[in-house]
């Protein structure tokens, strides 16, 4: 079973699976961790494999290049974990991953999450 | 071909029509009918945005969508019709626009409405639209995201009647 695994400072990726359902429908297959202000890296770390544990297909979306969640999921990564990660989560690439998952195709969620990020300006006034 | 899918959402083209909906059935256009949107710039550029990259969008008034669904203009696409309210539809289909299946989606909570699921909200004369729609041989379902199941309309609003009673 495939599962996206949404990681954050804070509560960013409860909402952000929040904010998915609310378009998309309840999520089964969707896991979020949070990083509090009280915990370090090793407490992330620690929950982290847990959510990632036992997955055969895993997709990682963590929210900021550089931060905690990013580099400790890149730690490992690089020290042999298998899963896909991605950083600069958005909204477009929680709904191109679902969309993929309910045609059964591949998501392209670089593309996706690019191409929703647009100056609104540009479209309305032209 | 034609008309694939017909939805009543009181928020038009939005997260769920364009992101959901429009991924599950695939249309290559689809045809808003809405008197004031089809009057407004302003509407009609906020729903060009919120089309997804290649489908098509038209926004028409009642009258229009009929003549131009009769006319056979869109016979050879799949269109996907999405209105705010059940009234459109009933005009739509009484014009004699074949339409056997309608999705209610979203209308919204006023002072006025009554809840029949979280998401869809009535007064009497819209139970009165559903009930000619209905005998009219339009199947209404409720159904918020493809992977649920597509209740039957019709059974949720016997439902309330009778705990109103």
């Amino acid at each position: 079973m495939s599962k996206l695994v949404l990681i954050s400072h804070g509560d960013f990726s409860a909402a952000l699976k929040a904010s998915a359902e609310m378009i998309m429908g309840p999520q089964a297959d969707i896991a979020t961790v949070g990083l509090q202000p009280n915990e370090g890296p090793e407490d992330f770390r620690t929950k982290f494999e847990a959510a990632i544990a036992g997955e055969s297909k895993v997709t990682v979306l963590a929210d900021l290049k550089g931060g905690t969640p990013s580099n400790v999921a890149a730690a490992v990564l690089a020290q042999g974990g298998d899963f896909d990660l991605y950083a600069g989560a958005n909204l477009p690439m929680v709904i191109s991953y679902l969309n993929a998952q309910m045609l059964g195709a591949a998501p392209d969620l670089l593309r996706d999450g690019q191409a929703g990020v647009v100056y609104v300006n540009d479209i309305v006034k032209h | 071909m034609a008309i694939i899918a017909a939805r009543i959402d009181g928020r038009l083209v939005h997260g769920q029509v364009a992101n959901l909906w429009t991924t599950k059935l695939g249309p290559t256009r689809i045809i808003v009918v809405d008197d004031a949107a089809a009057k407004s710039d302003v509407e009609k550029g906020g729903l060009r945005m919120a089309t997804p990259d290649g489908v098509r969008l038209s926004v028409l008034d009642t009258e229009r969508a009929a003549k131009q669904i009769l006319d056979h203009r869109y016979d050879s696409q799949k269109v996907f019709l999405v209105a705010k309210r059940p009234e459109t539809y009933l005009a739509l289909v009484k014009a004699g626009v074949p339409i056997k299946e309608i999705n209610v989606g979203n209308m919204s909570q006023t002072d006025e409405t009554r809840s029949i699921t979280k998401s869809i909200n009535v007064v009497d004369a819209d139970v009165e639209t559903f009930e000619e729609l209905d005998s009219l041989g339009v199947h209404l379902v409720a159904q918020m995201v493809p992977g649920d199941p597509a209740a039957d309309f019709m059974s949720l609003l016997k439902k309330d009647r009778r705990s109103e009673q």
